[in-house]
């Protein structure tokens, strides 16, 4: 199965997860969120969810000027932001224990 | 390969999804930028090959994509379509149409108000132009006289107007004003024809030319061509109404006189306050602050010779002449046909309005300035002033 697919209804809750642990510029997050094992996980939504995150008010940013090229724009997670990803985290384990259950019948 | 054709890959590739994002506020497209600045020139570092623009590609995937991926995980709206081309190009056919009837509207404000035949012809003729070329250009383009309504300008000037009020009363008062275009026509080929101004004379070219103004309206609001020769004439009899009724035409315009009520002039003022008692020694300035005077004051022979009273001050001492011949000074105490009752109270005098000091000659008696111009008349109706010797 494409993971694409599945990733589009969480990379919200990804994003906050890896940003939760430490702040990050884009291609930070991008990079955990490789590491952690979401390969399929494309570029330009990375950014695109940063943006919709930060105008809902859960991410705050701020730049870091850099010695070697260009300044570094690092998001953050505020207040709202962490009550989120636990209400998502909620949700998500709850739908995750329902497929698995599902799954297991199946088997 | 080469640093600036690293670089220059990023330069293009960043340029081509900025113009795919060009709809977005040019803030939030500064913060995109900055953000996937920094990860598109990281990413191009990591790169190899001869061509870095088609590895940049082939990693990332052609920009209008990558564009395309980051407006929908934004939830940005999508794309927005390119407005008419009306509204884009600078000088579309409609406009010129537009401005230049604008124009002949501009041109028809001195030729309605000169009162002068060969400039006024000359003028005329100028508006004529501007407003046939006008039509010309607007009914050949492709949009037609309808182009003219989607220009922005016109939006502009609709949005002046919420809900149509304007619309609403214009339609309201629209059979008034033709009569009244039709009556200042025939006043003006009157006044042309013959230097002056005979009721009967303007009465009688006014029939004719009311059929034809209203035939005009009519025409115009079905067919909005006719609108190219409407509107100028409109701004013309505006004009030329104000200019006839400046230069005296059959309806005299007082600068500072209180002019007529039915036919009689008033020939004097009877002031009263909101009690109802009758004021006296009362000075009346008009809202320029200029003396307000009655016209043909009817003791003015009998004024000659004794101590000057200023002709603004009311009531004005009434006369009567004796056997002899001699003026005799009446008490006047006029019964007003509607008094103010108490609980009408007056509105309150405003200093706003307060007219110009009046001079040496025509000074008030102390406490008579608090009575200001801007003061609405407090005793409604026409008193009628009974007489007793």
């Amino acid at each position: 199965m494409d993971t694409s697919q599945l990733l589009k209804g969480v990379l919200d809750l990804a994003v906050l997860a890896v940003l939760r642990t430490e702040d990050g510029y884009g291609y930070d997050v991008l990079r955990r969120l490789r590491q952690t094992g979401l390969e399929d996980v494309g570029d330009a939504s990375v950014y695109g969810t940063l943006r919709r995150l930060y105008h809902a008010g859960l991410l705050t940013s701020y730049v870091v000027p850099s010695e070697e090229g260009p300044h570094r724009k690092y998001y953050s997670v505020n207040e709202p932001g962490l009550a989120r990803l636990r209400e998502s985290s909620k949700t998500w384990r709850a739908f995750a224990d329902t497929m698995d259950n599902l799954l297991r019948e199946a088997a | 390969m080469t640093d600036t054709g690293i670089d220059q890959a990023v330069e293009n590739y960043l340029a081509s999804v900025r113009a795919e994002l060009a709809d977005l506020p040019p803030a939030e497209l500064g913060e995109i930028l900055d953000d996937i600045g920094p990860h598109v020139a990281e990413v191009a570092g990591e790169l190899e090959g001869d061509d870095p623009a088609a590895a940049l590609r082939e990693r990332l995937g052609p920009p209008e994509q990558y564009a395309a991926e980051l407006r929908a995980a934004a939830g940005y709206p999508p794309r927005a379509v390119a407005p008419p081309v009306t509204t884009r190009s600078a000088l579309s056919p409609a406009r010129l149409g537009l401005w230049l009837l604008a124009g002949a509207c501009l041109v028809m404000l001195p030729a309605g108000g000169v009162l002068q035949p060969d400039a006024m012809f000359v003028l005329l003729l100028l508006a004529g132009a501007g407003a046939g070329v006008s039509l010309l250009v607007v009914t050949r383009s492709p949009g037609g006289v309808a182009a003219v309504g989607e220009l922005p300008e016109v939006g502009w000037l609709r949005g002046r107007n919420p809900g149509g009020t304007v619309e609403e009363y214009a339609r309201l008062f629209q059979p008034g004003w033709w009569l009244v275009r039709a009556g200042l026509a025939a006043a003006a080929i009157a006044w042309f024809a013959a230097g002056g101004t005979s009721a009967l004379v303007i009465l009688l070219l006014a029939v004719p030319l009311a059929v034809g103004s209203v035939w005009l309206g009519r025409r115009s609001q079905a067919d909005r061509r006719w609108l190219w020769v409407v509107l100028p004439l409109n701004v013309f009899a505006v004009m030329l109404g104000l200019a006839l009724l400046e230069r005296g035409g059959p309806y005299q315009y007082g600068g500072s006189q209180v002019v007529y009520q039915d036919v009689r002039p008033y020939s004097n003022i009877y002031p009263y306050d909101s009690t109802g008692r009758p004021l006296s020694g009362v000075f009346l300035y008009d809202q320029n602050g200029q003396p307000i005077t009655v016209e043909d004051y009817y003791g003015q022979d009998c004024l000659r010779g004794r101590v000057p009273v200023p002709a603004n001050q009311f009531p004005r001492p009434e006369f009567d002449y004796d056997v002899n011949g001699e003026c005799v000074v009446r008490t006047v105490t006029p019964t007003p046909s509607q008094l103010p009752s108490a609980s009408i109270a007056p509105p309150a005098p405003s200093g706003s309005t307060a007219p110009t000091a009046p001079t040496a000659t025509s000074a008030p008696p102390a406490g008579a300035t608090s009575v200001a111009p801007s003061l609405s008349p407090s005793v409604p109706g026409a008193p009628a002033p009974s007489t007793t010797k």
